[in-house]
């Protein structure tokens, strides 16, 4: 039986030591019993069902599994799961409130910054980091940000217009 | 991937931290930012018996000029944490103008100076950095502490001289003597790559003499190109067109470049030289503070 | 979508893409988000030499950690005769390898887990007795005439050409080229490409 998470096995695997961690995820506190070696990116898609953040490549470039820890991105296939113990760890699950887009995503939405889809959550979550920093950015700034996000699809053209059309949108709500 | 298994404990001290490195007697890893160890460990070419993550021991997440003007980065400052100083790109240029290139913005914010520097990869920015800038390494063991100059710390690729009960808590850039000036230029065909070539330069200056500088290079040969030699040609000189030629093309032949597909080995060091002669010349063009 | 963001129209209207709502939520559904009641996983254990004659593979310890359900190897898909499949080019490939590994990564075993990392650990205990023979890594190695044979499995099989395939009229273009006032040639490398799910 797997060790890793609380939800298929409650009580640990014989022999196997377990350390019991508090992640604050998306806003609530969840406490889990993982192994040591367990990856954020496997917390978070296996233990927490939260499949938005994406393996792309599992070698710590693509950035499909970019979330936000403390607010700064984190390429969550290259950290420990035991690292992020009391630390707040954002998702792109939690962008959306219960009624609204995030802006970031809207903004995508609105400028064809998607195709496929897959390095989408990375891409946001890279962007919110940035337009938390600077919330008025060039262009040549986006792309500068954003550089540890590789797509595949979209040539990354209506990505960057996706940011600054969300920059837009929260300056103009932040007035 | 998936790491094989491992102990893993996360001190809240540093002499916590020794203890654990001294009992584990060489099978213990000190996890910092992870960009070098997490991914080795997924590949299994890392397999430590425990893991020490220090990133719990508060105190250690600094960098700060003292009185006398050295630089003193702790174990866990983040490259971001230098990329967005203002007072790094203000009194370290040669930093300043590195931290911005060092693999990618999100690794950038988990990643450490120190901890990159005692990875000991051949191709590591911040080890040219060091030896262009001849620093020094603060560490410490069950015994205190002790210095490492940079040129003594890196033994080979992937290996340093600290002994398996010892941390790395600081790095130490030492004052400038005049007015701290140079550059860094990385040559990588996409963001993370790398390097096809890299230089640091570091100079200090007075006015337009030269009092110090120093010269070292990433990925132009099996570990870091120590240059200083070749950049002590400028010391107690003028910034001419002859003088910086000279000396580019000297570091140009100190370098070590291997033929791959990033370019072929003449293409490498015509690279160098165009580096150092550029850092070079906007320090000549640049007005003295 | 709300209604208003429909617009009726022909050719060159533009639509909404209906799929950006999942994406942009985390709500993909890829095929490694998908979860099913009870799923296991699968991990393969890969050939790290180009060439090699298969001597003995040893999974024993696979079989005895927690967690393992099963460790294939190509011997027991072969008393399945599941151990060779057919290709789209009217050739076979190895599912799992039996005699011989032909290409650095040619999948050995495969582990059936509880968990990911689990299989992971079990691969890592399966012992392989290869006995490596020379390799042949790119099409000019293979094309030599003392090239060492690669398709050994194929009856009738010669040398190492696999696949013959011509189009056109070689003698028209035979002669254009012999009339051309220049002829230019360029050698180009085409890295294998493997289109993968995501």
């Amino acid at each position: 039986m797997s060790s890793l998470y609380e939800e298929i096995a409650p009580t640990p695997a014989e022999g196997i030591a377990v350390r019991r961690i508090t992640v604050n995820v998306n806003g609530a506190d969840r406490t889990l019993d993982v192994e040591p070696r367990l990856l954020l990116a496997d917390l978070l898609r296996q233990g927490l069902d939260l499949t938005g953040t994406h393996k792309g490549c599992d070698t710590t470039n693509c950035g499909a599994c970019t979330v936000l820890v403390a607010g700064r991105p984190v390429k969550s296939c290259t950290m420990l799961a035991v690292q992020a113990d009391g630390r707040e760890v954002q998702t792109v699950e939690g962008l959306a409130t219960a009624s609204e887009l995030h802006p970031i995503q809207e903004g995508f939405k609105q400028e064809h910054g998607l195709q496929c889809g897959f390095c989408t959550p990375g891409m946001m979550l890279s962007a919110k980091a940035l337009l938390e920093r600077n919330p008025n950015p060039t262009e040549d700034e986006i792309r500068w940000a954003l550089s540890g996000n590789l797509c595949r699809c979209t040539g990354y053209q209506n990505i960057v217009k996706a940011v600054l059309w969300a920059a837009e949108k929260m300056r103009a709500e932040s007035k | 991937m998936y790491p094989s298994r491992f102990k893993y404990e996360a001190p809240k001290t540093l002499e916590a931290a020794i203890a654990l490195l001294d009992a584990g007697k060489g099978d213990a890893k000190i996890l910092a930012g992870g960009q070098s160890l997490v991914p080795m460990l997924k590949l299994r070419f890392a397999f430590p018996e425990q893991i020490v993550d220090i990133n719990n021991i508060p105190g250690l997440d600094y960098h700060r000029f003292d009185a006398d003007g050295s630089l003193h980065i702790g174990a866990l400052c983040r490259h971001e944490d230098l990329e967005f100083s203002a007072e790094i790109a203000k009194r370290q240029p040669t930093i300043a103008a590195a931290a911005p290139l060092v693999a990618d913005p999100i690794v950038r914010t988990r990643g450490t100076f120190v901890g990159s520097v005692c990875h000991a990869d051949p191709q590591g920015d911040w080890a040219a950095t060091m030896i262009a800038l001849g620093g020094h390494l603060v560490v410490q063991g069950p015994k205190g502490k002790r210095t490492i100059e940079m040129k003594d710390f890196v033994l080979g690729p992937y290996a340093n001289s600290l002994n398996y009960n010892e941390i790395a808590i600081e790095a130490v850039i030492p004052a400038p003597k005049g007015e701290a000036r140079g550059g860094y230029l990385k040559l990588e065909r996409r963001v993370g790559d790398f390097a096809t070539a890299s230089v640091a330069v570091a100079l200090d200056m007075d006015g337009n003499r030269v009092i110090r500088a120093g010269i070292a290079l990433a990925g132009v040969g099996g570990k870091t190109i120590d240059a200083n030699e070749e950049a002590a040609l400028l010391a107690g000189q003028e910034l001419t067109e002859a003088n910086i030629d000279r000396v580019a093309a000297a570091v140009a032949a100190k370098a070590e470049p291997r033929t791959d597909h990033r370019g072929s080995s003449d293409y490498k060091r015509q690279i160098v030289k165009t580096f150092v002669k550029r850092i070079l010349i906007a320090q000549a063009t640049k007005k003295a503070a | 979508m709300a209604l208003d963001e429909i617009k009726i129209g022909g050719l060159g209207a533009s639509r909404r893409r209906v799929e950006d709502n999942r994406f942009i939520r985390g709500k993909g559904n890829y095929v490694d988000d998908i979860v099913l009641p009870g799923m296991l996983h699968m991990e393969i254990l890969r050939s790290p030499v180009a060439h090699a004659r298969i001597k003995s593979i040893d999974t024993s310890a696979a079989w005895d950690m927690p967690g393992v359900r099963l460790v294939l190897t190509g011997e027991m898909m072969a008393a399945r005769n599941l151990a060779w499949m057919p290709t789209l080019s009217y050739d076979t490939a190895a599912v799992l390898a039996t005699d011989k590994v032909r290409f650095q990564g040619q999948e050995v075993c495969a582990v059936i887990a509880d968990d990911p990392y689990i299989a992971k650990d079990a691969c890592a205990k399966i012992v392989v007795d290869y006995e490596i023979l020379p390799p042949i890594v790119n099409p000019v190695q293979a094309a030599a005439p003392d090239a060492v044979q690669i398709r050994d499995d194929k009856a009738g099989q010669v040398g190492n050409k696999v696949f013959d395939w011509e189009i056109g009229d070689k003698a028209r273009t035979d002669k254009a080229f012999a009339d051309a006032d220049l002829v230019s040639k360029v050698e180009l490398h085409y890295p294998r490409t493997h289109p993968s799910p995501i």
